[in-house]
């Protein structure tokens, strides 16, 4: 089977300066596929995010690659043919759902504009039913009376589920989820995720899940790539990338998760400074095992096992 | 016997939110009547989701928000009826760690301003012995010393949290409240804090109130344990027992709904939680629970011991 989402080359940075802030970025995810993406702040999982919809927060640009979503090349649309692809192929979740709802639009209100959009044949009667149909799915109950209240009526883990309403009611094959359960409480996390386990079995929904959440990861993902300094350093299926991190910085992000009330410290943590990427290997400086080559050569990101794509001198 | 650090006894705190611009009020009772102590050297976690009253128990464990009922005492001394001078001394001996690093350091002071400040006034006004006491503390909180002329900007998320605590022990204090010292980090950055914060309690002879949402947090820093639902204090159990004991029923849903990245597969496979949070006359985790019995719906049970390592408040535990 193709794959259903391609990413190739992509590159994304300042717009003032050329910065890359997202470099070369390649992978591809298969239909009903959850893909997670690992990273610490700053290192631009959440651009990666954004750009598979072609949105880019103030002040950042698009530089160079290509992002395939069903075979369609979203970057050589014109903007206007974008509308078709946005909401209907593709749509996002993001982290706090209070801010991304409107606070003086009712949630039909809301749900009902996407439906406009990209169901204008649709009758109002019709609308109401898909409306009160999909809040159901999302496991709301009373569907009814939710679709008349306010955001700031509901609780994070019902404003979440709308929020997954919201970006499911263009039917859309992929769904881009930057960290949705970073805001709520763990009682709640598992509920949305279950959720989102759910359509991605039933539906076939194809996921690309951004978090930093270790745990979260694990319970959700299929394959996972982790990113560093705005590139994927390690890409494996996820028992794999748990149970047998090839990457330094891989290893170094799981040893130092606590277990047992045990964990190991990275003494070398430092924030990257994106704009002064060493020459080389980005990761030389916080290295365990530094060797000569990195330090004037960038290494490529290869599959060393079946799957198993990393990118380190130590595996060439 | 030494007197418990901080003891708080019965304390019940209800907020009073305006709504309509004043027109109308609303009541959100955050504390019901919450009991716990602290001893020299011990460190108290408590769990619980976000609007469950955790934080409001660290404003009153530091004296910031005034419980309207029950007592707050510092090391024997009641806040009820403490004098300026008791207090003057007394005041410096209980600091905070908050969440947000970006937040809570004074954008405009050098950080050398930061951390002179709290010593200048509580401990003496000799700016010399200050700097040298910042140097120290900046060298056991792994920082350089170079950072005294930077500003809060300079400096990273970890950097930030260090100067924070720093500060906090530039007044030679012994109760530290923490509150979510580490859920604005990343894991890498997070593991060192811990460890930090693990060093700094032995060294300087600390005890901690860790507030936190995150099971692994509190799991390795607190000897004890206490469940924070809806206000009660549903349970508290030692670090050593945990594992073996059986818990409170909310207590067993977190446990649940912690997602251990390194548990074997076949564990993964769903959860289901059910819920509907409002609260009725009777036990406040009523609507959630599953074992629950007549009794339940009457009144809420208080904390009861049913070991020395453990207390907890349900009927049917």
């Amino acid at each position: 089977m193709n794959p259903f989402l391609v990413v190739k080359d992509l590159t994304l940075g300042l717009t003032y300066k050329r910065v890359p802030l997202v470099e070369k970025v390649s992978f591809e995810v298969k239909k009903g596929e959850v893909l997670g993406v690992l990273g610490e702040s700053g290192c631009g999982k959440t651009l990666t995010g954004f750009s598979l919809l072609r949105l880019f927060p103030p002040g950042i640009s698009y530089y160079s690659g290509e992002v395939w979503i069903d075979e369609i090349p979203l970057y050589s649309l014109k903007e206007k043919e974008l509308y078709q692809i946005r909401g209907k192929k593709v749509a996002i979740i993001l982290q706090d759902p209070l801010s991304s709802l409107n606070p003086v639009l009712s949630v039909k209100e809301q749900l009902e504009e996407v439906f406009k959009a990209h169901r204008p044949e649709l009758t109002k009667k019709e609308r109401f039913e898909k409306m009160v149909d999909l809040l159901r799915e999302v496991g709301i109950s009373d569907p009814e009376i939710r679709l008349k209240s306010y955001p700031h009526q509901l609780s994070g883990g019902l404003r979440q589920r709308i929020m997954i309403a919201i970006a499911l009611a263009g039917d859309p094959e992929i769904l881009v989820a930057d960290e949705p359960t970073t805001a709520i409480d763990p009682t709640l996390q598992i509920q949305v995720l279950n959720l989102l386990k759910r359509l991605n079995r039933e539906r076939g929904l194809t996921i690309v899940f951004i978090s930093h959440d270790l745990g979260v990861i694990r319970w959700i993902a299929h394959r996972v790539a982790v990113f560093y300094a705005g590139e994927i350093v390690e890409l494996a299926p996820v028992e794999r990338l748990f149970f047998t991190p090839l990457h330094p910085y891989t290893q170094a992000l799981i040893n130092s998760y606590p277990k047992e009330g045990k964990f190991k410290v990275d003494l070398k943590v430092g924030v990257v400074e994106l704009s002064k990427k060493p020459e080389g290997c980005y990761y030389q400086l916080r290295c365990d095992h530094p060797c000569d080559k990195a330090k004037s050569y960038h290494p490529q990101l290869l599959e060393v096992a079946s799957q198993h794509w990393v990118r380190c001198f130590r595996y060439e | 016997m030494n007197k418990p650090v901080l003891e708080v006894k019965n304390i019940w705190k209800t907020y009073h939110v305006k709504v309509l611009g004043g027109l109308k009020t609303y009541e959100v009772v955050a504390l019901r009547g919450v009991s716990l102590k602290i001893e020299k050297g011990e460190v108290l976690g408590i769990l619980g989701e976000s609007g469950c009253g955790k934080s409001t128990l660290g404003k009153i464990a530091l004296g910031l928000e005034i419980p309207d009922e029950g007592e707050v005492f510092w090391f024997g001394n009641s806040l009820k009826n403490l004098d300026r001078k008791t207090c003057k001394t007394l005041r410096p001996k209980v600091q905070a760690v908050l969440q947000d690093p970006y937040s809570s350091l004074n954008p405009r002071y050098k950080i050398k301003e930061v951390l002179l400040e709290p010593y200048l006034i509580n401990v003496s006004p000799d700016k010399k012995e200050g700097l040298s006491k910042a140097q120290e503390l900046l060298n056991q909180v792994g920082l350089d010393t170079s950072v005294l002329e930077k500003y809060p900007h300079e400096l990273s998320g970890g950097q930030r949290q260090r100067i924070a605590l720093a500060r906090a022990l530039m007044v030679n204090p012994e109760l530290l409240v923490l509150d979510e010292p580490t859920s604005a980090l990343d894991v890498t950055i997070q593991a060192q804090i811990l460890e930090l914060m693990k060093t700094l309690k032995e060294r300087y002879q600390l005890s901690y109130l860790l507030i936190s949402h995150s099971l692994p947090v509190v799991f390795y820093l607190a000897d004890w344990i206490g469940v924070i639902y809806l206000g009660t204090l549903v349970e508290l159990c030692h670090k050593s027992s945990f594992k073996r004991l059986n818990h409170h029923p909310y207590t067993e849903l977190l446990i649940r709904s912690y997602l251990d990245p390194f548990a074997p597969s076949q564990i993964f496979s769903e959860i289901e939680i059910e819920l509907n949070p409002p609260i009725s006359d009777g036990c406040v985790f009523l609507d959630r629970c599953p074992v629950k019995t007549k009794d339940c719906y009457k009144t809420n049970p208080s904390l009861v011991k049913k070991t020395d390592l453990q207390y907890i408040a349900c009927f049917n535990i």
